[in-house]
Protein backbone atom coordinates (compact mmCIF):
# COMPACT_ATOMS: atom_id res chain seq x y z
CA UNK A 1 0.00 0.00 0.00
CA UNK A 2 2.60 2.50 0.87
CA UNK A 3 4.57 1.79 -1.78
CA UNK A 4 1.63 2.98 -4.25
CA UNK A 5 1.62 6.14 -2.53
CA UNK A 6 5.39 6.43 -3.15
CA UNK A 7 4.41 5.80 -6.81
CA UNK A 8 1.84 8.76 -6.69
CA UNK A 9 3.50 11.55 -5.14
CA UNK A 10 6.73 10.72 -6.94
CA UNK A 11 4.74 10.70 -10.36
CA UNK A 12 2.80 13.83 -9.24
CA UNK A 13 5.81 15.95 -8.11
CA UNK A 14 8.68 14.85 -7.56
CA UNK A 15 9.03 13.07 -11.40
CA UNK A 16 6.29 15.20 -12.65
CA UNK A 17 5.71 13.55 -15.96
CA UNK A 18 6.07 17.02 -18.29
CA UNK A 19 8.42 19.10 -15.99
CA UNK A 20 10.54 16.80 -15.48
CA UNK A 21 10.33 13.93 -17.56
CA UNK A 22 9.10 15.89 -20.56
CA UNK A 23 6.48 13.78 -21.56
CA UNK A 24 3.35 15.16 -23.20
CA UNK A 25 4.69 18.72 -24.05
CA UNK A 26 2.59 19.08 -27.60
CA UNK A 27 -0.26 19.15 -25.86
CA UNK A 28 1.11 20.93 -22.58
CA UNK A 29 1.89 23.59 -24.88
CA UNK A 30 -0.60 23.48 -27.27
CA UNK A 31 -3.85 23.33 -25.54
CA UNK A 32 -2.61 25.61 -22.46
CA UNK A 33 -4.13 28.72 -23.48
CA UNK A 34 -8.10 28.52 -21.89
CA UNK A 35 -8.05 26.81 -18.07
CA UNK A 36 -11.50 25.40 -18.96
CA UNK A 37 -9.71 23.61 -22.08
CA UNK A 38 -7.08 22.51 -20.27
CA UNK A 39 -8.36 21.13 -17.33
CA UNK A 40 -11.15 19.02 -20.28
CA UNK A 41 -7.56 17.82 -21.50
CA UNK A 42 -6.02 16.40 -18.51
CA UNK A 43 -8.90 14.99 -17.54
CA UNK A 44 -9.31 13.11 -21.11
CA UNK A 45 -5.32 12.07 -20.48
CA UNK A 46 -5.72 10.70 -17.16
CA UNK A 47 -8.91 8.77 -18.08
CA UNK A 48 -6.67 7.46 -21.20
CA UNK A 49 -3.35 7.12 -19.30
CA UNK A 50 -5.13 5.23 -16.21
CA UNK A 51 -7.02 2.49 -18.59
CA UNK A 52 -3.79 2.55 -21.37
CA UNK A 53 -1.81 1.65 -18.13
CA UNK A 54 -4.46 -1.56 -17.39
CA UNK A 55 -4.85 -2.80 -20.72
CA UNK A 56 -1.36 -2.82 -22.18
CA UNK A 57 0.26 -4.50 -18.89
CA UNK A 58 -1.87 -8.13 -19.68
CA UNK A 59 -1.20 -7.31 -23.11
CA UNK A 60 2.89 -7.33 -22.53
CA UNK A 61 3.15 -9.69 -19.76
CA UNK A 62 0.28 -12.72 -20.95
CA UNK A 63 0.86 -12.13 -24.32
CA UNK A 64 4.20 -10.76 -25.82
CA UNK A 65 6.74 -11.79 -23.12
CA UNK A 66 5.46 -15.64 -23.06
CA UNK A 67 5.79 -15.42 -26.90
CA UNK A 68 8.89 -13.58 -27.05
CA UNK A 69 7.84 -11.08 -29.08
CA UNK A 70 8.83 -8.13 -26.75
CA UNK A 71 9.98 -5.84 -29.93
CA UNK A 72 6.38 -5.63 -30.99
CA UNK A 73 5.97 -3.88 -27.68
CA UNK A 74 5.73 -0.54 -29.40
CA UNK A 75 3.74 -1.52 -32.44
CA UNK A 76 1.57 -2.99 -30.23
CA UNK A 77 1.09 -0.35 -27.23
CA UNK A 78 -0.02 1.96 -29.66
CA UNK A 79 -2.60 0.43 -31.65
CA UNK A 80 -4.01 -0.05 -28.30
CA UNK A 81 -3.76 3.74 -27.60
CA UNK A 82 -5.17 4.45 -31.06
CA UNK A 83 -8.23 2.62 -30.45
CA UNK A 84 -8.67 3.75 -27.38
CA UNK A 85 -8.36 7.03 -28.24
CA UNK A 86 -11.04 6.37 -30.86
CA UNK A 87 -13.18 4.34 -28.65
CA UNK A 88 -13.47 7.28 -25.94
CA UNK A 89 -13.90 9.65 -28.73
CA UNK A 90 -17.41 7.90 -30.06
CA UNK A 91 -18.14 7.45 -25.75
CA UNK A 92 -17.98 11.37 -25.19
CA UNK A 93 -19.27 12.25 -28.50
CA UNK A 94 -22.49 10.72 -27.60
CA UNK A 95 -22.98 11.46 -23.77
CA UNK A 96 -20.50 14.09 -22.90
CA UNK A 97 -20.68 16.42 -26.39
CA UNK A 98 -20.37 19.51 -24.69
CA UNK A 99 -16.84 18.45 -23.85
CA UNK A 100 -16.06 16.58 -27.72
CA UNK A 101 -16.90 20.10 -29.39
CA UNK A 102 -14.59 21.75 -26.64
CA UNK A 103 -11.43 19.44 -27.15
CA UNK A 104 -12.36 19.59 -31.31
CA UNK A 105 -9.44 18.31 -32.80
CA UNK A 106 -7.13 17.85 -29.21
CA UNK A 107 -8.94 14.69 -28.96
CA UNK A 108 -7.48 12.53 -31.29
CA UNK A 109 -4.05 14.04 -30.83
CA UNK A 110 -3.63 12.07 -27.10
CA UNK A 111 -3.24 9.31 -29.32
CA UNK A 112 0.18 11.20 -29.91
CA UNK A 113 0.63 12.53 -26.54
CA UNK A 114 4.21 10.79 -25.50
CA UNK A 115 2.69 10.88 -22.29
CA UNK A 116 0.42 7.81 -22.80
CA UNK A 117 2.82 6.18 -24.63
CA UNK A 118 5.51 6.57 -21.85
CA UNK A 119 3.56 5.69 -19.21
CA UNK A 120 2.99 2.35 -20.93
CA UNK A 121 6.63 2.05 -21.80
CA UNK A 122 7.55 2.91 -18.06
CA UNK A 123 5.39 0.57 -16.65
CA UNK A 124 7.11 -2.83 -18.25
CA UNK A 125 11.14 -1.03 -17.70
CA UNK A 126 10.18 -0.72 -14.13
CA UNK A 127 8.87 -4.17 -13.74
CA UNK A 128 5.48 -2.70 -11.86
CA UNK A 129 3.18 -5.18 -10.50
CA UNK A 130 -0.90 -4.58 -12.51
CA UNK A 131 -2.15 -2.52 -9.85
CA UNK A 132 1.58 -0.58 -9.60
CA UNK A 133 1.07 -0.03 -13.38
CA UNK A 134 -2.43 1.49 -13.34
CA UNK A 135 -1.77 3.24 -10.31
CA UNK A 136 1.04 4.94 -12.06
CA UNK A 137 -0.27 5.61 -15.06
CA UNK A 138 -3.51 7.33 -13.11
CA UNK A 139 -0.94 9.45 -11.28
CA UNK A 140 1.08 10.36 -14.19
CA UNK A 141 -2.09 11.68 -15.93
CA UNK A 142 -2.66 13.55 -12.50
CA UNK A 143 0.82 15.29 -12.79
CA UNK A 144 0.26 16.24 -16.13
CA UNK A 145 -3.23 17.79 -15.26
CA UNK A 146 -1.17 19.49 -12.40
CA UNK A 147 1.22 20.74 -15.11
CA UNK A 148 -1.10 22.21 -17.87
CA UNK A 149 -3.86 23.57 -15.59
CA UNK A 150 -1.08 25.39 -14.26
CA UNK A 151 0.34 26.52 -16.78
CA UNK A 152 -3.36 27.79 -18.91
CA UNK A 153 -3.75 29.92 -15.72
CA UNK A 154 -0.72 31.50 -15.94
CA UNK A 155 -1.17 32.34 -19.70
CA UNK A 156 -4.55 33.48 -19.12
CA UNK A 157 -2.96 35.82 -16.70
CA UNK A 158 -0.54 36.60 -19.31
CA UNK A 159 -2.92 37.31 -22.15
CA UNK A 160 -3.38 40.65 -20.63
CA UNK A 161 -0.01 41.69 -20.08
CA UNK A 162 1.85 43.68 -23.02
CA UNK A 163 4.40 40.94 -24.31
CA UNK A 164 6.66 42.02 -27.03
CA UNK A 165 6.15 40.44 -30.13
CA UNK A 166 8.73 37.98 -30.62
CA UNK A 167 7.68 36.03 -27.70
CA UNK A 168 4.27 35.89 -28.15
CA UNK A 169 2.54 32.88 -28.19
CA UNK A 170 4.86 29.71 -27.76
CA UNK A 171 8.01 31.45 -26.65
CA UNK A 172 6.23 33.07 -23.58
CA UNK A 173 4.87 29.83 -22.89
CA UNK A 174 7.87 28.06 -22.94
CA UNK A 175 9.47 30.63 -20.67
CA UNK A 176 6.76 30.20 -18.31
CA UNK A 177 6.73 26.60 -18.47
CA UNK A 178 10.52 26.84 -17.21
CA UNK A 179 10.05 28.77 -14.19
CA UNK A 180 6.93 25.96 -13.39
CA UNK A 181 9.60 23.43 -14.24
CA UNK A 182 11.72 25.54 -11.88
CA UNK A 183 9.53 25.69 -8.78
CA UNK A 184 8.89 21.72 -9.36
CA UNK A 185 12.28 20.95 -8.77
CA UNK A 186 11.84 22.04 -4.85
CA UNK A 187 10.29 18.37 -4.65
CA UNK A 188 13.77 17.09 -6.20
CA UNK A 189 15.16 16.77 -2.58
CA UNK A 190 11.69 15.32 -1.32
CA UNK A 191 13.16 11.55 0.11
CA UNK A 192 10.03 10.04 1.15
CA UNK A 193 10.38 8.23 5.09
CA UNK A 194 8.95 4.94 3.49
CA UNK B 1 -10.15 8.31 -52.90
CA UNK B 2 -12.47 5.78 -54.89
CA UNK B 3 -15.51 4.85 -53.20
CA UNK B 4 -14.04 1.35 -54.07
CA UNK B 5 -10.93 1.83 -51.38
CA UNK B 6 -13.68 3.21 -48.81
CA UNK B 7 -15.89 -0.22 -48.78
CA UNK B 8 -16.05 -0.54 -45.40
CA UNK B 9 -15.55 -4.16 -45.55
CA UNK B 10 -12.22 -3.77 -47.00
CA UNK B 11 -11.39 -1.26 -44.43
CA UNK B 12 -10.46 -4.01 -41.48
CA UNK B 13 -9.19 -6.50 -44.28
CA UNK B 14 -7.07 -3.62 -45.59
CA UNK B 15 -5.86 -2.83 -41.97
CA UNK B 16 -5.02 -6.36 -41.18
CA UNK B 17 -3.00 -6.76 -44.52
CA UNK B 18 -0.64 -3.45 -43.43
CA UNK B 19 -0.22 -4.51 -39.80
CA UNK B 20 0.88 -8.20 -40.51
CA UNK B 21 3.42 -6.64 -43.21
CA UNK B 22 4.84 -4.42 -40.55
CA UNK B 23 4.80 -7.37 -38.43
CA UNK B 24 6.56 -9.90 -40.74
CA UNK B 25 9.15 -6.80 -41.23
CA UNK B 26 9.91 -6.42 -37.91
CA UNK B 27 9.97 -10.46 -37.29
CA UNK B 28 12.87 -10.23 -39.81
CA UNK B 29 14.64 -7.31 -38.57
CA UNK B 30 14.29 -9.00 -34.53
CA UNK B 31 15.51 -12.31 -36.10
CA UNK B 32 18.89 -10.45 -37.32
CA UNK B 33 19.56 -8.64 -33.94
CA UNK B 34 17.90 -10.27 -31.12
CA UNK B 35 21.40 -12.27 -31.11
CA UNK B 36 24.00 -8.78 -30.81
CA UNK B 37 21.60 -7.43 -28.18
CA UNK B 38 21.74 -10.17 -25.94
CA UNK B 39 25.39 -10.70 -26.46
CA UNK B 40 25.92 -6.75 -25.88
CA UNK B 41 24.33 -7.34 -22.60
CA UNK B 42 25.83 -10.42 -21.67
CA UNK B 43 29.64 -9.28 -22.82
CA UNK B 44 28.98 -6.08 -20.88
CA UNK B 45 28.30 -7.86 -17.41
CA UNK B 46 30.95 -10.61 -18.14
CA UNK B 47 33.60 -8.07 -18.71
CA UNK B 48 32.19 -6.32 -15.10
CA UNK B 49 32.75 -8.85 -13.39
CA UNK B 50 36.36 -9.58 -14.24
CA UNK B 51 37.11 -6.18 -13.45
CA UNK B 52 35.63 -6.77 -10.23
CA UNK B 53 37.48 -10.24 -9.14
CA UNK B 54 40.70 -9.66 -11.52
CA UNK B 55 41.96 -13.56 -10.41
CA UNK B 56 38.81 -14.79 -11.04
CA UNK B 57 39.17 -17.93 -13.43
CA UNK B 58 35.03 -17.88 -14.07
CA UNK B 59 31.78 -17.20 -12.91
CA UNK B 60 28.83 -18.90 -11.86
CA UNK B 61 25.31 -18.46 -11.21
CA UNK B 62 23.81 -18.51 -7.90
CA UNK B 63 20.86 -19.51 -7.45
CA UNK B 64 19.87 -18.31 -4.22
CA UNK B 65 16.40 -16.76 -3.14
CA UNK B 66 15.78 -13.25 -2.81
CA UNK B 67 13.08 -11.87 -1.29
CA UNK B 68 10.50 -9.76 -2.86
CA UNK B 69 11.65 -6.68 -0.95
CA UNK B 70 15.16 -7.50 -2.13
CA UNK B 71 14.62 -8.61 -5.27
CA UNK B 72 13.80 -5.18 -6.26
CA UNK B 73 17.49 -3.88 -5.99
CA UNK B 74 19.42 -7.44 -6.42
CA UNK B 75 19.58 -9.66 -9.17
CA UNK B 76 21.71 -11.98 -10.87
CA UNK B 77 23.81 -13.52 -8.55
CA UNK B 78 27.11 -15.01 -9.48
CA UNK B 79 30.45 -16.67 -7.69
CA UNK B 80 33.44 -15.66 -8.62
CA UNK B 81 35.53 -19.15 -8.53
CA UNK B 82 39.54 -18.31 -8.04
CA UNK B 83 41.47 -21.63 -9.08
CA UNK B 84 41.03 -24.75 -7.80
CA UNK B 85 37.43 -25.14 -6.35
CA UNK B 86 37.29 -21.66 -4.24
CA UNK B 87 35.56 -19.31 -4.24
CA UNK B 88 37.21 -15.69 -4.03
CA UNK B 89 33.56 -14.38 -3.88
CA UNK B 90 29.79 -12.57 -5.06
CA UNK B 91 28.83 -10.42 -7.72
CA UNK B 92 25.28 -9.10 -8.19
CA UNK B 93 23.35 -7.00 -10.15
CA UNK B 94 22.30 -3.51 -8.22
CA UNK B 95 19.42 -1.68 -9.79
CA UNK B 96 18.37 1.97 -8.30
CA UNK B 97 16.45 4.53 -9.43
CA UNK B 98 18.24 7.51 -10.61
CA UNK B 99 17.26 10.83 -12.10
CA UNK B 100 16.80 9.71 -15.36
CA UNK B 101 15.34 6.01 -15.43
CA UNK B 102 17.39 3.15 -13.58
CA UNK B 103 20.58 2.89 -12.69
CA UNK B 104 22.18 -0.94 -13.28
CA UNK B 105 25.68 -1.75 -11.57
CA UNK B 106 27.63 -4.77 -10.77
CA UNK B 107 29.03 -5.05 -6.87
CA UNK B 108 31.74 -7.42 -6.18
CA UNK B 109 31.66 -8.37 -2.35
CA UNK B 110 34.22 -10.99 -0.78
CA UNK B 111 33.60 -12.81 1.65
CA UNK B 112 34.34 -10.71 4.51
CA UNK B 113 30.87 -9.03 2.94
CA UNK B 114 32.85 -6.13 2.30
CA UNK B 115 32.72 -4.37 -1.59
CA UNK B 116 35.68 -5.07 -4.09
CA UNK B 117 34.65 -2.64 -6.62
CA UNK B 118 31.68 -0.66 -8.74
CA UNK B 119 31.23 -1.03 -11.96
CA UNK B 120 28.66 0.58 -14.30
CA UNK B 121 26.54 -1.55 -16.54
CA UNK B 122 23.76 1.04 -17.64
CA UNK B 123 21.95 4.41 -16.77
CA UNK B 124 20.19 7.32 -18.77
CA UNK B 125 21.39 9.89 -16.30
CA UNK B 126 22.12 13.60 -17.72
CA UNK B 127 25.55 13.87 -19.06
CA UNK B 128 27.38 16.34 -17.00
CA UNK B 129 24.86 15.92 -14.28
CA UNK B 130 24.03 12.96 -12.96
CA UNK B 131 26.38 10.89 -14.81
CA UNK B 132 28.97 12.21 -12.94
CA UNK B 133 28.27 10.24 -10.41
CA UNK B 134 27.98 6.78 -12.37
CA UNK B 135 30.61 7.30 -15.45
CA UNK B 136 33.79 6.05 -15.88
CA UNK B 137 35.81 9.31 -13.79
CA UNK B 138 33.38 9.40 -11.54
CA UNK B 139 34.47 10.17 -7.98
CA UNK B 140 31.74 8.27 -6.23
CA UNK B 141 32.13 4.57 -7.39
CA UNK B 142 35.91 4.17 -6.14
CA UNK B 143 34.76 5.05 -2.72
CA UNK B 144 33.07 2.31 -1.88
CA UNK B 145 36.18 0.01 -2.28
CA UNK B 146 36.63 -2.01 0.68
CA UNK B 147 33.80 -0.55 2.14
CA UNK B 148 31.36 -2.22 5.12
CA UNK B 149 28.01 -1.33 5.40
CA UNK B 150 28.60 0.80 8.14
CA UNK B 151 30.88 2.73 5.98
CA UNK B 152 28.21 3.88 3.55
CA UNK B 153 27.09 6.37 5.45
CA UNK B 154 30.40 8.44 5.24
CA UNK B 155 30.76 7.80 1.54
CA UNK B 156 30.37 11.09 0.01
CA UNK B 157 28.08 12.21 -2.77
CA UNK B 158 29.12 13.90 -6.27
CA UNK B 159 28.14 17.38 -5.66
CA UNK B 160 25.67 18.46 -8.24
CA UNK B 161 24.54 14.73 -8.42
CA UNK B 162 22.96 14.14 -5.44
CA UNK B 163 19.91 12.29 -5.89
CA UNK B 164 22.00 10.29 -7.89
CA UNK B 165 24.80 9.46 -5.67
CA UNK B 166 22.42 8.76 -2.68
CA UNK B 167 20.60 6.04 -5.14
CA UNK B 168 23.76 4.35 -5.63
CA UNK B 169 24.49 4.17 -2.35
CA UNK B 170 21.38 3.42 -1.14
CA UNK B 171 21.21 0.32 -4.25
CA UNK B 172 24.31 -0.92 -2.82
CA UNK B 173 23.34 -0.64 1.13
CA UNK B 174 20.91 -3.15 0.07
CA UNK B 175 23.20 -5.55 -2.18
CA UNK B 176 25.70 -6.10 0.91
CA UNK B 177 22.71 -6.74 3.34
CA UNK B 178 21.87 -9.57 0.79
CA UNK B 179 25.57 -10.51 0.93
CA UNK B 180 25.57 -10.76 4.38
CA UNK B 181 22.21 -13.15 4.41
CA UNK B 182 24.06 -15.13 1.76
CA UNK B 183 27.22 -15.63 3.16
CA UNK B 184 25.59 -16.32 6.77
CA UNK B 185 23.17 -18.61 5.11
CA UNK B 186 24.33 -20.71 1.95
CA UNK B 187 22.69 -21.50 -1.20
CA UNK C 1 10.79 16.80 -72.07
CA UNK C 2 13.66 18.84 -70.44
CA UNK C 3 10.72 21.70 -69.04
CA UNK C 4 9.06 18.69 -67.27
CA UNK C 5 12.54 17.58 -66.00
CA UNK C 6 13.43 21.23 -65.19
CA UNK C 7 10.19 21.70 -62.47
CA UNK C 8 10.87 18.04 -61.13
CA UNK C 9 14.13 19.50 -60.19
CA UNK C 10 12.88 22.63 -58.92
CA UNK C 11 10.27 20.93 -56.72
CA UNK C 12 12.93 18.80 -55.07
CA UNK C 13 14.70 21.81 -54.34
CA UNK C 14 11.82 23.55 -52.96
CA UNK C 15 11.17 20.39 -51.15
CA UNK C 16 14.01 20.49 -49.56
CA UNK C 17 14.24 24.40 -48.62
CA UNK C 18 11.26 23.69 -46.98
CA UNK C 19 12.09 20.80 -45.05
CA UNK C 20 14.95 22.25 -43.44
CA UNK C 21 14.49 25.91 -43.40
CA UNK C 22 11.52 27.16 -44.72
CA UNK C 23 9.01 24.88 -42.87
CA UNK C 24 11.51 23.63 -40.10
CA UNK C 25 9.55 21.43 -37.79
CA UNK C 26 10.72 22.25 -34.81
CA UNK C 27 11.43 26.71 -35.27
CA UNK C 28 8.71 27.07 -37.40
CA UNK C 29 5.77 24.24 -37.42
CA UNK C 30 6.52 24.08 -33.99
CA UNK C 31 6.17 20.37 -33.96
CA UNK C 32 7.61 17.51 -32.13
CA UNK C 33 8.34 19.48 -28.91
CA UNK C 34 8.71 16.11 -26.58
CA UNK C 35 12.06 15.05 -27.75
CA UNK C 36 13.78 18.71 -28.17
CA UNK C 37 13.17 19.40 -24.98
CA UNK C 38 14.49 16.13 -23.56
CA UNK C 39 17.81 15.07 -25.56
CA UNK C 40 19.04 18.22 -26.22
CA UNK C 41 21.38 18.21 -23.40
CA UNK C 42 24.31 16.84 -25.36
CA UNK C 43 25.03 17.78 -29.10
CA UNK C 44 26.03 13.93 -29.54
CA UNK C 45 22.27 13.27 -27.64
CA UNK C 46 20.94 15.71 -30.16
CA UNK C 47 22.46 14.60 -33.25
CA UNK C 48 21.48 11.13 -32.30
CA UNK C 49 18.27 11.65 -32.08
CA UNK C 50 17.34 13.59 -34.70
CA UNK C 51 19.19 11.13 -37.32
CA UNK C 52 17.10 8.38 -35.78
CA UNK C 53 13.96 10.21 -36.83
CA UNK C 54 15.41 11.19 -40.14
CA UNK C 55 15.60 7.24 -40.76
CA UNK C 56 11.98 6.80 -39.55
CA UNK C 57 10.82 10.33 -41.63
CA UNK C 58 12.83 9.06 -45.12
CA UNK C 59 11.33 5.28 -44.82
CA UNK C 60 7.80 5.68 -43.74
CA UNK C 61 7.56 8.54 -45.92
CA UNK C 62 8.50 6.58 -49.03
CA UNK C 63 5.99 3.44 -47.65
CA UNK C 64 3.40 5.82 -47.29
CA UNK C 65 3.57 7.55 -50.27
CA UNK C 66 4.08 4.13 -52.15
CA UNK C 67 0.66 3.13 -50.50
CA UNK C 68 -1.50 5.77 -50.44
CA UNK C 69 -3.61 4.68 -53.08
CA UNK C 70 -3.64 1.70 -51.65
CA UNK C 71 -4.81 2.84 -48.35
CA UNK C 72 -8.24 3.86 -47.24
CA UNK C 73 -9.33 7.47 -46.30
CA UNK C 74 -11.01 6.21 -43.25
CA UNK C 75 -8.23 4.31 -41.34
CA UNK C 76 -5.32 6.43 -42.66
CA UNK C 77 -4.31 7.62 -39.59
CA UNK C 78 -4.23 3.84 -38.25
CA UNK C 79 -1.96 2.89 -41.05
CA UNK C 80 0.28 5.81 -40.80
CA UNK C 81 0.56 4.91 -37.09
CA UNK C 82 1.66 1.30 -37.48
CA UNK C 83 3.65 1.74 -40.54
CA UNK C 84 5.78 4.32 -38.52
CA UNK C 85 5.98 2.48 -35.46
CA UNK C 86 7.14 -0.47 -37.59
CA UNK C 87 10.33 1.70 -38.84
CA UNK C 88 10.55 2.85 -35.29
CA UNK C 89 10.87 -0.33 -34.24
CA UNK C 90 13.60 -1.17 -36.53
CA UNK C 91 15.27 1.98 -35.60
CA UNK C 92 15.24 1.05 -31.90
CA UNK C 93 16.63 -2.92 -32.41
CA UNK C 94 19.44 -1.75 -34.91
CA UNK C 95 20.66 1.17 -32.09
CA UNK C 96 20.88 -1.59 -29.41
CA UNK C 97 22.75 -3.95 -31.51
CA UNK C 98 25.36 -1.73 -32.91
CA UNK C 99 25.01 1.71 -31.04
CA UNK C 100 24.55 0.65 -27.15
CA UNK C 101 25.56 3.48 -25.34
CA UNK C 102 23.68 6.19 -27.76
CA UNK C 103 20.45 3.84 -27.19
CA UNK C 104 20.89 4.14 -23.43
CA UNK C 105 21.35 7.81 -23.16
CA UNK C 106 18.27 8.12 -25.48
CA UNK C 107 16.48 5.70 -23.75
CA UNK C 108 12.53 5.89 -24.00
CA UNK C 109 12.81 8.41 -26.67
CA UNK C 110 13.50 6.71 -29.27
CA UNK C 111 10.06 4.21 -29.45
CA UNK C 112 8.93 7.91 -28.36
CA UNK C 113 9.60 8.79 -32.18
CA UNK C 114 6.55 7.07 -32.74
CA UNK C 115 4.65 9.66 -31.26
CA UNK C 116 6.81 12.46 -32.77
CA UNK C 117 3.77 14.76 -34.16
CA UNK C 118 6.49 15.42 -37.14
CA UNK C 119 6.39 12.31 -38.46
CA UNK C 120 2.26 12.12 -38.59
CA UNK C 121 2.40 15.58 -39.83
CA UNK C 122 4.47 14.72 -42.66
CA UNK C 123 3.00 11.67 -43.61
CA UNK C 124 -0.62 13.61 -43.74
CA UNK C 125 0.41 16.37 -45.30
CA UNK C 126 3.25 15.50 -47.70
CA UNK C 127 3.01 11.59 -48.82
CA UNK C 128 -0.29 11.01 -48.76
CA UNK C 129 -0.38 13.36 -51.63
CA UNK C 130 2.77 12.80 -53.37
CA UNK C 131 4.73 10.71 -54.97
CA UNK C 132 7.54 8.12 -53.38
CA UNK C 133 10.69 10.17 -54.42
CA UNK C 134 9.48 13.42 -53.34
CA UNK C 135 8.29 11.85 -50.00
CA UNK C 136 11.40 10.75 -48.93
CA UNK C 137 12.87 13.73 -50.14
CA UNK C 138 10.66 15.51 -48.15
CA UNK C 139 10.95 12.76 -44.86
CA UNK C 140 15.04 13.37 -45.17
CA UNK C 141 14.28 17.49 -45.64
CA UNK C 142 12.36 17.58 -42.38
CA UNK C 143 14.65 14.89 -40.72
CA UNK C 144 17.40 17.52 -41.92
CA UNK C 145 15.75 20.57 -40.44
CA UNK C 146 14.79 18.29 -36.91
CA UNK C 147 18.37 17.60 -36.67
CA UNK C 148 19.95 20.97 -37.29
CA UNK C 149 17.53 22.60 -34.53
CA UNK C 150 18.26 20.00 -32.38
CA UNK C 151 21.77 20.34 -32.82
CA UNK C 152 21.47 24.21 -32.37
CA UNK C 153 19.91 23.93 -28.92
CA UNK C 154 21.96 21.17 -27.34
CA UNK C 155 24.86 22.88 -28.90
CA UNK C 156 23.65 25.83 -26.78
CA UNK C 157 22.37 23.96 -23.58
CA UNK C 158 26.02 21.53 -23.78
CA UNK C 159 28.13 24.41 -24.12
CA UNK C 160 26.63 26.77 -21.67
CA UNK C 161 25.04 24.11 -19.00
CA UNK C 162 28.04 21.73 -19.38
CA UNK C 163 30.54 23.79 -20.52
CA UNK C 164 31.30 21.12 -23.13
CA UNK C 165 31.02 20.37 -26.79
CA UNK C 166 30.71 16.40 -27.99
CA UNK C 167 32.21 15.53 -24.53
CA UNK C 168 35.01 18.24 -25.29
CA UNK C 169 35.82 20.65 -22.43
CA UNK C 170 36.18 23.66 -24.61
CA UNK C 171 35.25 26.79 -21.80
CA UNK C 172 38.01 25.90 -19.49
CA UNK C 173 38.69 24.65 -16.69
CA UNK C 174 37.64 28.00 -15.02
CA UNK C 175 34.53 28.03 -16.40
CA UNK C 176 31.37 27.32 -13.69
CA UNK C 177 28.72 25.43 -15.55
CA UNK C 178 24.86 26.69 -15.87
CA UNK C 179 23.66 23.46 -14.74
CA UNK C 180 19.86 25.02 -14.80
CA UNK C 181 20.21 25.00 -18.73
CA UNK C 182 20.62 21.68 -18.68
CA UNK C 183 17.76 20.83 -16.49
CA UNK C 184 14.07 20.37 -17.59
CA UNK C 185 13.70 24.19 -17.29
CA UNK C 186 16.78 25.35 -19.15
CA UNK C 187 15.44 22.80 -22.02
CA UNK C 188 12.11 24.81 -21.99
CA UNK C 189 14.08 28.10 -21.74
CA UNK C 190 16.28 27.57 -24.39
CA UNK C 191 13.43 26.70 -26.79
CA UNK C 192 11.53 29.73 -25.58
CA UNK C 193 14.06 32.13 -26.12
CA UNK C 194 15.03 30.38 -29.72
CA UNK C 195 11.33 30.51 -31.10
CA UNK C 196 11.28 34.08 -30.05
CA UNK C 197 14.72 34.88 -32.52
CA UNK C 198 12.77 32.78 -34.84
CA UNK C 199 9.83 34.88 -34.88
CA UNK C 200 11.72 38.33 -34.33
CA UNK C 201 13.28 37.46 -38.11
CA UNK C 202 9.95 36.89 -39.79
CA UNK C 203 8.27 39.30 -38.64
CA UNK C 204 11.45 41.62 -39.44
CA UNK C 205 11.73 40.24 -42.73
CA UNK C 206 7.33 41.06 -42.86
CA UNK C 207 8.60 44.85 -42.45
CA UNK C 208 6.83 45.33 -39.33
Amino acid sequence: MLNLIVISITAILIENFVLVKFYGCCPFLGVSTKSSTAVGMGMAVVFTMTLTSALTWPLYWYVLEPLGLEYLQTIAFIVVIAALVQIIEMFLQKSIPALYSALGIYLPLITTNCAVLGVALLNITKEYNFIESVVYGFSAGVGFLLAIYLLSVVRERMSYADIPKPFRGFPIALIAAALLSISFMGFQGLKLPF
Amino acid sequence: MSNQANKSEMLPLKLMIIVTAVVLMLAIVNELTYETIAANAAAKSNSARQELFVDSTGFTFVDFELTEEEAKTVSEIYSASGAGEDILGYCMNVTCGGFGGDIVLVVGVDLDGSVTGVRLISHSETPNIGAKAVSEDSALLPQFAGASVSDIGNISAVSGATVTSEAVKDGIAKALAVAERLLKEGY
Amino acid sequence: MSDKKQSKAAFYLQVIKDGIIFKNPTFIQLLGMCPTLAVTTSVSNGIGMGLSATFVLIFSNFFISLLRKFIPSKIRIASYIVIIAGFVTIVDLIMKAYMESLSESLGLFIPLIVVNCIILARAESFASKNEPIASALDGLASGLGFTLALTIISAIREVIGSGTFLGFNIMGDAYSPALLIVLPAGGFLVLGFLIALVQYIMQKGKGE
